[in-house]
């Protein structure tokens, strides 16, 4: 999944990228609410966190503007102020969750699971498709009751293949959820990793449509 | 009253200094009224005893004068033993001829003269031991005389019944009118005890005001002086509350920063990571670290404390150039040109204070100033004061935002450095110690800002 951060201080902008991108999310980082909207228009993010404390247009003001022109996804405040009102106006405004610095790495990607949960439909902690059995929280896949090992892209890719049963992926959308800018991507690296996850899975599991993308289906 | 003038510190209390006055007046004024009420009395029976002593005198006269004509013959003695019955035998009476002969006297009266006075009228007399009013009167053809005496006891009897019914009067109305008194002032104190008790049973974090209505008007200057008091706490504390969240909302965003970066090089994958969320580590400390050195000056810096005792007369340029070695190495760290235009000029200045001002409008000038900006320091005399100036070439501050600048954790929305939005607080602060005067202008070349204080140039 792709995660947008608004963050207007440098440091912590590029540490929480950093660190979301270790527990295998594609974080693509940006200082003010212009940027941010202009984010939104080129790509398709699964959550945006937000600072609320940003300069010119502050997050509370992006936050309701995304909110009104129809941006459904998750979006967690992550703030420094914790009084109850700015909680209670950031939930008011559209915000999914409130997260308070300074935060720990894990649970803010709890959270982000969390909310994107919710969104889904369902306390859908684990994913199962026949004999697979997907945990969203821990990262880890089962076959047939035994534990897999595998890569966090392979993951991303299964759980966005699963979270769509019956949808055909693009590799552009596999890419888009996998990548933040800036990183590298090869030509076949979809294909690559497609690859690697029917060698572990099976052949049958994921389906190619021909010059789309793939689909695991019902 | 002097208790009440008094302004020593020891305790009194005001319902005990009015029940005192007004129970001392009463009682004085009833005493007064007493004392002056018997007098009267006293005066007013005398006259009338007086009279009616000179109208029996004279009855007893004229009765006297038939007698001696009709029984002119008579020896004296004879005339003596006569009697006149008296029932009520209080009254003396002597008749005496011109010769001085005793013609009449009642029983009990002494053959002695009871007044020796020749001349008609009142007088004092001692018998007995007992005080006798007296009164001699001569008939008309002047050749008898009536002497006659009362005893005193017996005009001091009515008086002495008036006074004993004044004082049996005070003695019953007194204490009901000093409990009426007690009763009525403890009503009326009362009301200072709600007052009182309303604001006694604040919290401290009700400051609300106490409500004036049912006061009575006396204590509307008190409650009112408490109000503004309440006013003026609330708005302190109010202040106090917003800078220590924004205090810590400002330390929050670096502790996260630092709390992630630390994370991110526990889960590190390579070298490269460990090493970048090091530097952003290190600069978040660095932050963190400045934040809490300018609080720490603010809150040194109680602007309460307007006469700062450390003011010394030092030569404004000479401290300056002191500091340029400081203060080039900030602007050399961001590539900015400094000049300098030092003029004499001597000043009243606190030299530790004055050199975190001069740090901050400098670490301000480069932090704001681009790259190859200017920063300009002036100092010099100027109408009996002295000035301080820091000018650069930098974005400068939009003229409607000038004021605001000055508030603590105030940042300039379009600002890209990341200050700790302190600095400009920390420098007005230490200008009001300096009871000088700080302004805003255009800075170098109709660029960025100029920051220009001025100093006195001695005391008064």
């Amino acid at each position: 999944m792709r995660i947008l951060l608004v963050e207007d201080d440098p440091q912590l902008g590029r540490a929480t990228q950093l660190g979301l991108d270790q527990a295998g999310y594609a974080v693509d980082w940006v200082q003010n609410s212009e940027a941010a909207q202009t984010s939104i228009k080129i790509h398709k993010y699964g959550c945006i966190l937000l600072d609320l404390g940003l300069p010119k247009e502050d997050g509370l003001s992006l936050l309701k503007k995304l909110r009104t022109s129809g941006f459904n996804e998750a979006i967690l405040i992550v703030t420094a102020r914790d009084q109850i009102p700015d909680r209670i106006n950031g939930l008011d405004a559209g915000a999914d969750d409130f997260v308070i610095k300074p935060f720990d790495l894990d649970e803010l990607a709890a959270r982000i699971r969390s909310a994107r949960r919710r969104l889904i439909g369902g306390a859908r902690e684990i994913l199962k498709h026949r004999e697979i059995a997907l945990d969203i929280a821990a990262r880890k896949v089962k076959l047939n009751d035994e534990f897999i090992t595998i890569t966090t892209r392979e993951f991303n890719i299964l759980q966005m293949l699963l979270e769509h049963i019956g949808q055909i992926m693009t590799r552009g959308q596999l890419e888009e959820a996998l990548y933040s800018w800036g990183e590298e991507i090869e030509s076949n690296a979809i294909q690559v990793h497609v690859h690697h996850l029917r060698k572990k899975l099976g052949k049958d599991l994921i389906r190619t449509v021909h010059a789309i993308g793939y689909v695991i289906d019902k | 009253m002097t208790i009440i003038l008094s302004k020593n510190t020891t305790r009194w209390s005001l319902r005990r200094a009015l029940l005192t006055i007004l129970l001392s007046i009463t009682v004085s004024v009833w005493i007064f009224s007493g004392v002056i009420v018997y007098l009267d009395a006293d005066q007013e029976s005398q006259e009338l005893f007086d009279q009616s002593l000179a109208e029996t005198a004279r009855l007893l006269l004229t009765l006297a004068d038939h007698e001696v004509e009709e029984r002119i013959a008579l020896s004296a003695s004879e005339l003596v033993e006569s009697n006149i019955e008296e029932r009520n035998q209080y009254l003396l009476f002597q008749i005496w001829d011109k010769n001085k002969r005793l013609l009449y006297k009642n029983n009990g009266t002494p053959d002695l003269a009871i007044t020796t006075s020749k001349l008609s009228g009142f007088g004092w007399t001692n018998l007995n031991g007992h005080i006798w009013r007296t009164y001699s009167v001569w008939n008309s053809a002047h050749h008898l005389q009536i002497q006659v005496g009362e005893p005193i006891s017996h005009r001091k009897e009515i008086s002495g019944r008036f006074a004993y019914k004044l004082l049996l009067f005070a003695v019953l109305v007194l204490p009901l009118m000093a409990g009426a008194i007690w009763w009525s002032i403890n009503r009326l104190f009362h009301v200072l005890r709600q007052s009182a008790d309303e604001v006694a049973k604040r919290t401290p974090n009700d400051l609300r005001k106490v409500e004036l209505a049912g006061a009575p008007t006396e204590l509307h200057t008190l409650l009112n002086a408490i109000n503004h008091l309440f006013e003026r706490v609330s708005n302190a504390m109010e202040q106090e509350q917003r800078f220590t969240a924004n205090a810590s909302h400002e330390l929050r965003t670096p502790l996260a920063a630092i709390k992630t970066n630390l994370q991110v090089i526990q889960r590190a994958r390579h070298n490269e990571e460990r090493q970048e969320a090091a530097n952003g580590l290190l600069i978040s400390v660095d932050r963190a670290t400045r934040l809490v050195e300018q609080l720490l000056t603010l809150s040194r810096l109680d602007p309460q404390n307007l006469h700062d005792p450390k003011l010394q007369k030092i030569n404004l340029s000479t401290f300056l150039s002191s500091q340029l070695n400081e203060i080039t190495k900030i602007t050399e760290k961001n590539n900015i040109v400094l000049t300098t235009n030092l003029d004499d000029a001597t000043c009243l200045l606190n030299p530790d204070s004055m050199v975190i001002l001069v740090r901050n409008l400098i670490d301000n000038a480069a932090r704001y100033t681009p790259t190859g900006g200017k920063v300009n320091i002036s100092c010099g005399g100027c109408h009996n004061r002295v000035f301080l100036c820091v000018a650069d070439s930098g974005p400068g501050i939009p003229v409607e935002m000038r004021e605001k600048v000055f508030e603590r954790f105030f940042r300039l929305q379009e600002s890209t450095a990341s200050g700790s939005g302190l600095g400009l607080s920390i420098v007005k602060n230490i200008v009001m110690t300096h009871q000088a005067e700080i302004r805003l202008s255009e800075g170098i070349e109709g660029l960025g800002i100029a920051v220009t204080i001025f100093l006195q140039s001695s005391i008064g």
